[in-house]
């Protein structure tokens, strides 16, 4: 087995990092908001609104708008998806791991 | 990308996951408005306990007594509730699955302290407000594990003020020390927790220890100035005894104490009621006295006054001093019908 082959099998969309503590923010929280999560990450809008993007484009996230008294707050979480490719992901993170040891 | 570099990332992500996933649990946090809510709440409800015990459960039900605290407390948690929610959406945030299972876990722990307030009001007992202190501390250690909000020490500190302060205070003691516990500190601990610097900031070692100091300082130095004042109460007159009292019309007037010396019977008036019992009957229980009582008359009228022997003067606390040790019924051939129950009639300490 070559050296390059676990890293392989690391999803490319999660295997980012802020998207990975995205990731794993929303699976421990559930659901949370925008700002929810922008303060969690200490993140600016606009970094945070293109990894967003790309995890709901990817169907890893999804995004649920409710409308309160005239304002529309969007509610992000992880899919069934997006939990399944992330505990690969920290699967697959973990054997590499123990490969390198 | 060296070979080097890639297990230090890969090791690198898995300790943001670890964090993010602490953080995502770790969501919660209690709003400022809702300690001043709860602490103002709390604080005037305790201090007017006993008005409306005495007003309402005695003279009316017990029954509308609980329901109008249950009313109180309840209005509150709404209020509260609202406020918090509204709060969250103008700055576009989420009330976490988490907060919502800890909110229940709350208004539990608050039913469970309502419960056994009732039940240590009806069948007696002194420590009603230590219940609270224990309950609520736990309340607030089982919120920080879920919260990134130092509340741990103070969680501890609530249930030490809980444990200890029966040891060291009275019943009136222990009622002033909830009305600033709940009224005085709950609201500083709101206060502090969302400094960002500076002495009063939650997070600092030392905090808890001012935030014990000062939730306790009023109280204690209400109940001082209550012992004080009910020094006051008593006037500077030798103590006469019943029958001279009686005799003179002129010693009616104005303040006296009131010697009843050992041996002295006092005729107890008993009657029971319940679903099943029509209290239209009475018996007189006399009532022999063990040790000497002096009593203080303001214009022949009992102010609530006494000591036992050359004890300290206190005031009566009409509804802690009864105790109920047991109730037997038989029926048998020779006697019938018979309930015994034996009645424990106990002074307050201070």
């Amino acid at each position: 087995m070559s050296n390059q082959e676990p890293y392989a099998a690391l999803d490319r969309i999660l295997h980012q990092p802020i998207r990975t503590r995205i990731a794993a923010f929303l699976i421990a929280r559930g659901e949370a908001t925008f700002t929810d999560i922008k303060k969690a990450l200490s993140l600016t809008d606009g970094n945070l609104e293109a990894h967003m993007k790309k995890l709901v484009q990817t169907g890893y996230a999804v995004a649920r708008k409710e409308n309160d008294g005239g304002r529309t707050i969007t509610f992000y979480s992880m899919s069934d998806k997006g939990s399944v490719a992330f505990h690969q992901y920290v699967q697959a993170l973990n054997r590499l791991l123990q490969f390198e040891a | 990308m060296s070979n080097q570099s890639k297990p230090a990332r890969a090791s690198r992500q898995l300790e943001s996951i670890h964090a993010m996933l602490s953080s995502g649990h770790q969501s919660i946090r209690i709003e400022k408005h809702t300690f001043f809510y709860w602490g103002i709440a709390g604080g005037l409800l305790t201090a007017l306990l006993e008005f409306l015990y005495r007003n309402v459960a005695m003279l009316m039900n017990t029954t509308i007594y609980v329901l109008l605290c249950a009313s109180i407390l309840g209005t509150i948690g709404y209020l509260d509730y609202r406020k918090t929610r509204n709060i969250r959406r103008s700055q576009d945030e989420s009330l976490s699955f988490i907060q919502v299972r800890m909110t229940r876990i709350w208004w539990l722990l608050i039913g469970a302290a309502i419960a056994f307030n009732v039940g240590l009001g009806i069948y007696g007992g002194n420590i009603a407000f230590s219940m609270w202190f224990i309950l609520i501390g736990l309340a607030i250690i089982i919120q920080s594990f879920f919260s990134t909000q130092p509340l741990m020490p103070f969680g501890i500190a609530l249930i030490v003020i809980g444990a200890i302060s029966p040891l060291c205070l009275p019943y009136t003691g222990l009622s002033w020390l909830a009305v600033s516990v709940f009224g005085v500190g709950i609201p500083l601990l709101g206060f502090m927790l969302y400094q960002t610097s500076g002495l009063w900031q939650a997070d600092k070692p030392y905090a808890v220890i001012i935030w014990f100091v000062l939730a306790i300082a009023p109280g204690y130095a209400a109940y001082q100035a209550d012992l004080l004042s009910r020094q006051a109460k008593v006037p500077t007159v030798t103590a006469i005894s019943l029958a001279e009292y009686q005799a003179n019309a002129a010693l009616q007037q104005g303040s006296q104490i009131i010697r009843l010396p050992i041996g002295t019977i006092v005729p107890l008036k008993l009657s029971a009621k319940g679903s099943l019992i029509d209290d239209s009957i009475s018996i007189e229980l006399p009532l022999k006295l063990n040790k000497s009582i002096e009593v203080v008359l303001e214009n022949g009228k009992l102010n609530g006054m006494y000591r036992v022997g050359q004890g300290e003067w206190s005031n009566i606390s009409r509804r802690k001093i009864l105790r109920i040790n047991d109730l037997f019924i038989d029926i048998n051939a020779k006697k019938g019908l018979n309930m015994d129950t034996q009645l424990g009639i106990l002074p307050t300490q201070k």
